[in-house]
């Protein structure tokens, strides 16, 4: 197996399966991670304060879940909300896809769950104490004063999860979803070429995730100017 | 955790019984990257796109039964869940008749995909062609396999001397072949045929498997306790068998999979004799 061999079938392969790669494998990839993302977050940020609530009755159990679900291996849950889901809430006639963007949307949220709380308890106690003693109630403190702050830690790094989903959508491929890994399956199962279609697929991924981060990089710099 | 675990578990046992998919269509799990008995051809969208000796199978059993077939494309393990957990009604993927699938799914009879799993053999690197045609040239060898297959036991029953690494597909022991990760590859003959006829770098070791009979053939998995559905699978395998379909299905598949070496592959009328 030479270079000049595998060069030559990379490039045979992009030649005859680039709409798979491109079109299929890439749209379905963001599709799924845009999704898993966007919901996630808002789920997410439900699940930080449930997290920081008074009241035990509510705090103790989302704890418990938020741990359980980043204590577990995101393919098991895939595995889980896949065959599970659908059979335990059959009314919702959840298709595949859906369900396995439940699946990541749970996972992503617990994980945005803990970005969210971090970002706001890393905002310094005494802003708090200090809008308080200026008369603002405890509602009006953390939304005026507290969570304006905490956005700056928090957006960043969600960013990053962004990211870090792109990545992990690859393991819907188990259930052939039609992501960029299920493209390399689709490809590899007709051609028997897998080290190829590995390399396109990889470049893909990198692509993607290499110019988010250069984009949340410069985001990141304009949130620092107002500091 | 655990009495967590085991409330999901015996939710999902109780539901499952209940949520058993609609009436009028059947669910089929498969894994679509073994060609020629399952993949996907990329020309087409949908449920289209699966083709394959399998899914030609999988066809005909949903029009016996008046039903309509819905492919549910997952991978090699997933399938044997799938059908476990009742997500599906049944899986067709190319399982070989184990003992231990035996025990814990319903299998149909056997059905007979041309001489894919008849024959046996070694694949190995390009430039090592034919030059391991007996059991002592595996000596010291290592010899990829796909876990839990026909070949995996083949190799540690016949190749003793040889080291068995498992991959969890066929495939990625080829990678693992061709970058010099292992030897040799044991696969069944006409995913071996067209392992080779779309990749160069591979060619036939010139050994092949002594094969048992009873491991000759391919099974349909089933949940098991539900003998009604088995015994609609099986009439319909009987006839598909009787009017002689197995052959053209193979022969379809095999020119779907782009093996023009059909003659090589020396297709005859003893696959319907049998």
């Amino acid at each position: 197996m030479s270079l000049v061999t595998i060069t030559e079938n990379i490039i045979k392969l992009l030649r005859d399966y680039w709409q798979v790669f491109l079109l299929r494998g890439v749209s379905i990839t963001l599709l799924l991670s845009v999704i898993t993302v966007f919901f996630g977050a808002i789920l997410g940020s439900l699940l930080a304060f449930a997290r920081m609530s008074r009241f035990k009755m509510l705090r103790w159990p989302v704890a418990f879940f938020v741990e359980l679900i980043r204590g577990t291996p995101i393919l098991l849950q895939l595995y889980i909300g896949y065959f599970v889901a659908p059979q335990v809430f059959p009314f919702l006639g959840m298709s595949d896809f859906a369900s396995i963007a439940v699946a990541l949307i749970i996972n992503s949220a617990c994980y945005v769950s803990e970005i969210v709380r971090s970002g706001i308890q890393a905002v310094d106690k005494t802003q708090n104490e200090a809008a308080r003693s200026l008369g603002l109630n405890p509602a009006q403190a953390m939304v005026l004063v507290v969570l304006p702050q905490a956005v700056k830690n928090i957006l960043p790094a969600l960013g990053n999860e962004f990211v870090m989903i792109i990545k992990e959508t690859s393991l819907a491929s188990t259930f052939f979803i039609g992501d960029l890994m299920t493209s390399y399956l689709t490809v590899k199962g007709k051609t028997f070429l897998s080290l190829e279609s590995l390399i396109i697929v990889g470049a893909i991924y990198f692509v993607l995730t290499f110019s988010l981060s250069k984009i949340i990089g410069v985001y990141e710099r304009r949130l620092k100017v107002s500091d | 955790m655990k009495k967590l675990f085991a409330l999901a578990l015996a939710a999902m046992m109780l539901l499952s019984l209940t949520a058993l998919s609609e009436n009028g269509v059947l669910t089929v799990a498969m894994s679509p990257d073994y060609s020629p008995m399952e993949f996907i051809d990329t020309s087409k969208s949908g449920d289209e796109q699966y083709v394959g000796f399998d899914v030609f199978l999988a066809k005909f059993i949903a029009e016996e039964m008046g039903k309509t077939l819905q492919i549910k494309p997952m991978s090699f393990d997933a399938c044997q869940t799938a059908v476990q957990v009742g997500a599906v009604d049944m899986s067709i993927s190319g399982f070989s008749w184990t003992p231990e699938r035996a025990e814990n799914f319903n299998l149909s009879d056997y059905y007979y995909a041309g001489n894919n799993e008849t024959e046996q053999i070694v694949i190995v690197k390009a430039d090592q062609a034919g030059q391991f045609a007996t059991v002592e040239s595996f000596d010291g060898k290592t010899v990829g396999a796909q876990t839990a297959s026909l070949q995996y036991s083949l190799v540690t029953t016949q190749l003793t001397n040889s080291t068995v690494k498992e991959f969890k597909v066929v495939d990625d022991a080829v990678l693992a072949l061709m970058t010099g990760k292992v030897d040799a590859v044991a696969v069944a003959k006409g995913n071996g045929d067209a392992i080779m006829a779309n990749n160069d770098a591979v060619a036939w070791s010139g050994f092949a498997f002594e094969v048992d009979k009873s491991a000759e053939d391919n099974v349909i998995m089933m949940q098991k306790g539900n003998d009604e559905l088995l015994a609609a699978v099986n009439a319909a395998l009987a006839k598909a068998y009787e009017q002689g379909l197995y052959p053209v299905w193979y022969a379809q598949a095999l020119e779907l999979a782009g093996i023009e070496t059909a003659s090589e592959v020396s297709f005859t009328d003893e696959g319907a004799a049998e």
